[in-house]
């Protein structure tokens, strides 16, 4: 696959416009809109129950839409269960996994998209290799790990399995990023007396913006949905991150759908909103991820 | 030859990445293997070598040929339904229309949310008391009883992959999307000069152009499937009666729950060599589209 740049060139985008066919558009509006309506209608569902009272949602006659509405749901589980811990885990779990993924990610990203060596293409194979394993395939010896070098119940080692498991993608969608800056903007700097990391971190990483973001949402979405991992190794309720409180929620067996529905439109939102606004660039960092 | 040791010292930038990647993926992967010829205490600590009796416990395993062919129902059942939905999905992105934007937003949701949120959201929906969809049956009048979907093998099977594919389809659609707009709009203009009309421009443009993204796509997808927890888990914990087991959740239970650490590390490392298989037609893949778009 050639390099995409970032930023879709006015050439492209007056090629994509030219393809606009009018008498298609009306049909593909109704079935992207039926697509559309397919795919949101289990999460209007869960908010809907999210905003129920508590008792509606098992008095008969049973029903969908809320008679009456209840904010509290979005309250309660605040203080009668432990919430607060939940969230601060699950950020610190996904800040944690971000800011070493990217830290890392980068200065590898850079030396795959700018030279040639020898190791080079042993290093891709093994991000490719990493893209294809989980946690799930190895969480016995992952759990046999922890256990070996008393890691079990540390937030820092998931954070860091984390960040080994989901680098590869951001290592990945960062070098095409890279390549697609034209090299002869960093040689001026190089002219001047600027180092290798100077330039890197002056000249590139400022060009890099939406890419640095969409890896950057990547490897916190990733850390922050993570489940098999932290249900295995952190037994600790002071170390409960989001994803499990939920599931623990949902294995009560007097189980309150209303709390644990609001907690996960809580839980979700921020990324959503996070994904929508960088929908543009989704795209692009994909066909790099996945394709390079 | 001063370049040439420059550029080695470059090496060493990708060097955190790649000992994070053998000290946390290729060391767990060797205890697993390591493991599958082992005995095992209670709490899964090696206490020895057992040869291949862990191979031939998981063999005689009454249970091993369901969660094979689940596997591979599963993982074919959402990748192929995943891949046909997908295509038409991107085909209608790939136009314009007002509300595109809107349309595309919606559909990163399922892809934002955690499998585990949606997971319960399914879990809701197929509830055998309270669900959505035995609640709307029954005031609809089409049900009399509310059905148990995930009470039995079947149902539950489709279920599965049902919600497996509603997760599977924003990235792949995505991937698909990306390829959509490399084909240059002068192909579409030139075929209908000539006369194609849609299906053909569609069979004989949009298609083979899209061939190499259809091949990752559908690679990508059946990796990740096939690694695929949290969905069944959720939502039937392998059950009923195994019936709904892969080898990734017959694994988890064997080593977290029943105490059959050897065995499940035999399939554990079973599955990893057929996810190696799988991963060798991607990397081919991968090598032939490269030379396929230059």
């Amino acid at each position: 696959m050639t390099a995409t740049p970032m930023n879709v060139p006015a050439q492209k985008k007056r090629r994509m416009r030219t393809r606009q066919r009018p008498r298609a558009n009306r049909v593909a509006q109704l079935l992207g809109f039926l697509v559309a309506i397919f795919i949101i209608a289990p999460y209007i569902v869960m908010f809907l129950v999210s905003i129920m009272p508590r008792t509606e949602v098992f008095t008969p006659p049973l029903h969908v839409i809320p008679r009456a509405i209840d904010f509290s749901n979005f309250t309660i589980p605040w203080t009668d269960f432990p919430l607060p811990i939940y969230f601060r885990n699950s950020l610190i779990i996904a800040f944690g996994a971000t800011v070493l993924g990217l830290l890392i990610a980068i200065p590898a990203a850079y030396v795959l998209a700018r030279f040639r060596f020898r190791f080079r293409t042993a290093i891709t194979l093994t991000l490719l290799m990493t893209q294809m394993l989980s946690p799930a395939m190895l969480i016995l010896g992952l759990y046999q790990e922890f256990r070996q070098f008393g890691l079990l119940n540390n937030l820092v080692a998931v954070i860091v399995v984390n960040t080994a498991f989901t680098v590869a993608f951001a290592v990945l969608i960062l070098s095409d990023v890279f390549e697609s800056i034209p090299f002869e903007i960093e040689e001026a700097a190089f002219i001047d007396g600027a180092s290798r990391f100077g330039t890197l971190v002056r000249i590139v990483l400022p060009l890099s913006g939406p890419g640095l973001a969409t890896a950057g949402l990547f490897l916190f979405a990733q850390a922050w949905n993570e489940f098999t991992l932290a249900l295995t190794v952190l037994s600790d309720p002071e170390l409960t991150p989001l994803s499990i409180g939920l599931y623990q929620f949902y294995g009560q067996f007097d189980k309150q759908w209303t709390y644990l529905f609001a907690t996960a439109v809580m839980g979700a939102l921020p990324v959503i909103l996070c994904f929508m606004y960088l929908e543009r660039w989704l795209i692009k960092g994909l066909t790099a991820g996945s394709i390079k | 030859m001063n370049q040439s040791l420059q550029r080695r010292a470059y090496a060493l930038w990708a060097l955190p990445v790649v000992v994070l990647v053998l000290v946390f993926v290729a060391y767990p992967l060797g205890l697993l293997i390591v493991s599958s010829f082992s005995s095992l205490s209670f709490s899964g600590q090696v206490t020895g070598w057992a040869g291949w009796d862990n191979y031939q416990a998981l063999l005689i395993d009454p249970a091993l040929p369901n969660v094979l062919r689940n596997t591979a129902g599963w993982t074919v059942g959402v990748v192929a339904g995943t891949l046909l939905i997908s295509i038409g999905v991107a085909i209608v992105l790939n136009e314009n229309f007002p509300g595109r934007r809107v349309v595309r937003w919606i559909l990163v949701i399922p892809w934002a949310t955690s499998l585990i949120i949606t997971s319960l959201v399914f879990a809701w929906l197929f509830d055998s008391r309270l669900g959505t969809i035995n609640v709307i049956g029954m005031s609809a009048g089409i049900l009399s009883d509310p059905i148990a979907f995930l009470g039995a093998g079947q149902t539950a099977k489709l279920i599965l992959i049902f919600v497996g594919i509603f997760v599977s389809v924003p990235f792949t659609t995505y991937l698909l999307l990306s390829g959509l707009q490399g084909i240059p709009a002068e192909y579409y203009e030139a075929a209908s000069i000539d006369g194609a009309n849609r299906i053909r421009r569609f069979r004989y443009i949009t298609l083979p152009l899209l061939r190499p993204f259809i091949q990752l796509a559908g690679l990508l997808n059946a990796i990740y499937v096939f690694n695929s927890f949290p969905i069944i888990w959720i939502l039937t914990r392998g059950g009923p009666a195994n019936d709904t087991q892969t080898i990734i959740t017959y694994m988890y239970k064997m080593a977290f729950s029943t105490d059959e650490t050897g065995k499940a590390a035999a399939l554990g490392t079973g599955g990893f060599f057929l996810l190696l298989l799988l991963g060798s037609a991607y990397w081919i893949t991968l090598r032939r589209s490269n030379r396929i778009t230059g």
